[in-house]
């Protein structure tokens, strides 16, 4: 069993490493960069921002004189490296050229035609390496270190700005999976034992409404009808916070309600296929009351189908959020979901890639080791 | 302005959703809004021949669309822009189009001006004034604090409720008012402004706040290290550009001089009549030194944050809500009615309706277009309309084809008919725009836009003809591109429409995602591209010099030397009503190299219950909290 945990846990960073390479790069591949506005930053401006978030590299003039050369430079496109930007004219007339230093989009040039400057000061600014900006970016993930928000020009914290929305997710999701399992297991248990009665029926066609419903109709929904305000039915419940328990009642019960139906189909189906099964036959055989059978014996096997569903539910629950976040105006991780990448907040994004990935491979893990507890069949040794 | 012009353009376009009733020159003119709340006192000395800079004229309605006569249009050759002698031509017409001198200096700049809606019917109850007086409204994520690093509208929204500039922005579009300078002088070239501040002023911790603390704020704000977006609005002064740019490290070369510990003189590099407004932005507000180097970047923390405003904050959970509470050491802090405020972080405008409509906030934008329509035939009076200083346009590569011929361009103009879009497509609440200048500067400063060239399918189709695509025929592939959103769609394909029909053109729509969008446009890699601008100051110059050939902004690829001179011309000149002229010129020119195709003018609606006093309408949303009340 340790051999196994083991061996997935190495397995997990393998996994994450390869996320993170690939977000890496595809958000490195989308046009555009954080810097980008619709009015465009001064290029001193743009440049100063490129060094201070350390994606960038100044180009310094080798000499210093007089700036020609510079009138044809088009910002932003690609030069390969060592391509000639400009050149120097020193006082003698000597005439030095400035060249990139790594192939890339350059930036921003920093000087004009006519310019005076001295050696060493900068003409330009070119974009890192991307594979050593990788390197970089990949040992201080290592670390856990997701570095500062572009978004927060460097005020805040990525792992900051998570670890507060996380905990409201995660309590969302945890709770919404707890009713979900508790009217989901129950109601599909009841179905299951009562199959083809009249409550059976009514069970599985509320569950079958429940599926159907997604939480962007739910949501607001449950608002219009129980939310704080002019609401139809009964003002009861506040909305646009997390403080108490009256701002959780909506929220949970929307995004658990998909859950709830499906996990109580799943129990249903398990039940109906369980007790059929040879072991329950043979339980009943040796005299015990149909209660002992049911508790002892048939519950186990028929929440499994519900229990390997769990991985994915847990996943879909807390990244399902999303939409009950906006609609109930929850502060949780729904935000940084889009805005992020749309912005090109790379390290913003990368931290929610990461605490994502983890959050999944570890619900797949746990599950895996759920089912061998659950199931004397399934051994991984 | 960098920061609070663009906001929402990082998302989408939420003013687009904001909506006028009103034909904006009916509102202009009459009394609808709440007007003036009282004369607004001037404090500031200003020199007799600036005195005009700040002031009101009087349209005639006549005076509208000069030196647009057909003749006059073909005189220019085909492929080229106006030159030096179309200008002074221009300059002529100008002269005629300025209002007297007298009407001018009679009157400042109105308070209560701007109000482009507000309903006279009932408001729905939304209960009562809270017991706690605590002012809740809405604001999207603020992502920053510090004034010297601010680049959007919410951060910076808040952010002035905290720090107090030399100067505040006055409700109701109105002059700056002191603020933490009691007056300032001008000298007689127009360059420098000795700021004097109010004696005994200091920080929310006790420590005394002096010139020496708005010195060291502003140079901070251009060092090259901290990267800041807001530094460009320091600009105009002295030196100021260079030592952003890090060309400069004497921080002595900037052009802000503590004289002694009440007097700050600032030397700009141009004279800049609108710097006064200028002074009243975040970007110039002072920034506690102590605390600033004591925590680096955890200073703006409530748990740090020291303030020279009239609030402090006291709680903020980003993405969730602040709290801001009276800063009891504020200068002004017995004038201070509202003891709380609470700002409310969503980027949802349902969700801004359903904390109003539940009686939890008080104040709340942007608001959904459609339910905007449904309150104004309710005619309900909680709504107000404001108008924005923000031009909505198509900006056309001038060097492409068949766009790099004039006639064309023109052509396209004239072939989309605004009225209808405003009115239909956005629902009618826009205000169309014949030029790139909004229509908000008469009031202000007697500038008088020459208007462009209006909806005419018949003249668009001659133009084409004689540009050599008669009906279309033999034009290249046309295609524009707009970032994803559902109102730039809706234009787009109005727009495609209004030239099939009218001009039998086929032309591509194509959307992009925002930054997408951005990369494509700053390269120059298209023929016709949704854009807008917002003013930085209140003063047309802000539009005009976005097609300056050096500008980062100018993605027409408009380069004319005529223009270039031109805009140094008006940069110089000190004298108002030439100013204007010239301006006015200026615009002259562009309304005929028309780079640029602009469609409307932006508003901004909002929903503010009853009992809160003393809100005005201004040209950038930017309202404090300290000049508001609640009524019971």
């Amino acid at each position: 069993m340790l051999r196994f945990v083991l061996t997935r846990l190495f397995g997990s960073v393998i996994v994450l490493w390869v996320i993170i390479t690939v977000s890496f790069f595809l958000m490195r591949f989308a046009p555009g960069s954080p810097f980008d506005a619709d009015r465009r930053l001064p290029p001193a401006v743009e440049a100063n921002k490129w060094l201070v978030f350390g994606m960038g590299v100044e180009v310094p003039s080798p000499a210093a004189g007089v700036v020609e050369g510079v009138e044809g430079l088009r910002v932003g496109t690609d030069y390969p490296e060592g391509a000639p930007l400009m050149s120097v004219r020193g006082p003698g007339g000597e005439v030095t050229p400035v060249r990139m230093p790594t192939g890339g989009k350059l930036v921003t040039v920093s000087v004009a035609d006519g310019d005076v400057v001295t050696a060493g000061q900068r003409v330009a600014v070119v974009p890192k390496a991307l594979l050593a900006q990788y390197l970089t970016a990949l040992g201080r993930y290592a670390t856990l270190d997701f570095g500062v928000t572009i978004s927060s020009d460097g005020q805040r914290r990525v792992s900051e700005d998570l670890l507060l929305g996380f905990p409201i997710s995660l309590e969302l999701g945890l709770w919404a999976l707890l009713f979900a399992l508790v009217f989901g297991c129950s109601a599909g248990l009841y179905a299951g034992l009562k199959q083809n009665t009249a409550g059976d029926y009514a069970v599985m066609s509320a569950a079958m409404v429940g599926i159907s419903v997604p939480t962007i109709v739910s949501g607001p929904l449950l608002l219009v009808l129980f939310g704080a305000g002019p609401a139809l039915i009964a003002p009861i419940f506040p909305f646009g916070g997390w403080d108490s328990w009256e701002y959780k009642v909506l929220p949970v019960i929307s995004l658990g309600l998909v859950y709830t139906a499906s996990f109580a189909r799943l129990t249903r189906g398990g039940m109906l296929e369980i007790i059929r099964s040879d072991y329950i036959r043979t339980a009943r055989a040796k005299g015990l009351d149909e209660r002992t059978v049911v508790t002892r014996h048939a519950l186990k096997g028929a929440i499994l189908p519900t229990v390997s569903y769990l991985g994915p539910a847990i996943a879909s629950i807390v990244t399902g959020s999303i939409v009950v976040e906006k609609v109930f105006g929850i502060p949780g991780l729904a935000e940084y979901f889009v805005t992020p990448a749309l912005n090109r907040d790379y390290p913003m994004v990368i931290g929610v890639v990461v605490l994502y990935s983890t959050l999944l491979v570890l619900m797949n893990l746990l599950v895996d080791i759920a089912y061998t507890v659950l199931d004397p069949r399934v051994s991984y040794d | 302005m960098l920061s609070a012009a663009h906001p929402a353009e990082r998302r989408a376009d939420p003013r687009l959703r904001v909506a006028v009733l009103v034909a904006l020159a009916a509102s202009l003119g009459g009394g609808c809004g709440d007007a003036a709340t009282g004369p607004v006192v001037p404090l500031v000395k200003v020199p007799e021949d600036q005195r005009g800079t700040l002031a009101l004229a009087a349209l005639p309605e006549e005076a509208s669309a000069p030196g647009q006569e057909e003749g006059a249009q073909r005189e220019h050759g085909a492929k080229g822009f106006v030159s030096a002698e179309d200008i002074a031509g221009f300059e002529a017409e100008c002269e005629k189009l300025e209002p007297a001198a007298t009407e001018v200096a009679a009157a400042g700049r109105t308070a209560g001006y701007g109000v482009v809606y507000q309903g006279k019917g009932p408001a729905p109850d939304r209960g009562p004034v809270p017991a706690d007086g605590t002012f809740v409204w809405v604001e999207g994520n603020a992502e920053f604090m510090d004034p010297n690093l601010i680049s959007e509208s919410a951060g910076t929204a808040i952010a002035s409720q905290m720090f107090e500039p030399l100067l505040n922005t006055a409700p109701g579009n109105a002059p700056p008012v002191p603020g933490a300078a009691s007056s300032f002088d001008l000298s007689e070239d127009g360059r420098t402004y000795t700021f004097h501040l109010r004696p005994g002023l200091t920080w929310s911790d006790g420590t005394p706040l002096t010139a020496e603390d708005f010195r060291w704020s502003w140079l901070r704000g251009l060092t090259p290290e901290i990267g800041s977006k807001n530094a460009q609005q320091l600009w105009y002064i002295d030196g100021a550009q260079a030592f952003n740019a890090g060309r400069n490290k004497d921080p002595d070369s900037v052009g802000i001089r503590v004289v002694d510990p009440l007097t700050l003189a600032v030397t700009l590099e141009n004279p800049t009549p609108f710097f006064p407004d200028l002074v009243t932005y975040i970007a110039y507000a002072p920034v506690p030194r102590h605390v600033v180097e004591k925590y680096d970047k955890q200073w703006v923390r409530p748990e740090h944050i020291v303030v020279n405003g009239a609030y402090k904050a006291v709680e903020w959970k980003p993405r969730d809500r602040m709290i801001l509470e009276k800063n009891p050491r504020y200068w002004d802090a017995a004038n201070v009615a509202i003891p709380r405020t609470e700002i409310i972080f969503t980027e949802d405008e349902s969700m801004n309706v359903r904390l109003y409509e539940s009686g939890k906030a008080h104040w709340i934008k942007p608001l959904p277009a459609d339910k905007v329509r449904d309150w104004i035939t309710d005619g309900r009076s909680d709504l107000r309309i404001d108008m924005q200083m923000c031009t909505y346009y198509y900006v056309i590569r001038t060097d492409r084809p068949p766009f790099d011929d004039p006639l064309v361009r023109r052509a396209m103009n004239m072939a989309i008919d605004k009225e209808r879009m405003t009115r239909h497509i956005l629902a009618g609440f826009q205000v169309p725009a014949p030029n790139l200048v909004p229509d908000m500067f008469k009031d202000m400063l007697g500038y008088v836009s020459p208007k462009g060239d209006g909806f005419d399918p018949q003249r668009a189709k001659e133009l084409l003809a004689e540009a050599g695509y008669p009906g279309g025929v033999g034009l290249p592939k046309v295609e524009i591109v707009y970032n994803t959103f559902e109102s730039h769609r809706l234009i787009a394909e109005f727009v495609q429409r209004n030239l099939k029909e009218n001009l039998g053109i086929d032309v591509a729509v194509n959307n992009m995602e925002w930054k997408s969008l951005l990369k494509l446009v700053s390269s120059g890699d298209f023929q016709i591209a949704r854009t807008s601008w917002c003013a930085d100051y209140p003063d047309p110059t802000t539009f005009l010099r976005v097609f300056d050939s050096d500008s980062e902004n100018n993605y027409s690829s408009y380069k004319n030397p005529a223009y270039d001179d031109l805009l140094v011309r008006i940069g110089r000149e000190t004298d108002r009503r030439k100013r204007n002229v010239l301006m006015c010129a200026a615009e002259m020119a562009l309304n005929q190299d028309a780079p640029i195709t602009p469609f409307y003018y932006y508003t901004r609606s909002a929903l503010l219950r009853p009992f809160v006093r003393g809100f005005q309408s201004q040209y950038q949303d930017h309202h404090l909290i300290k000049d508001l009340r609640m009524e019971r």
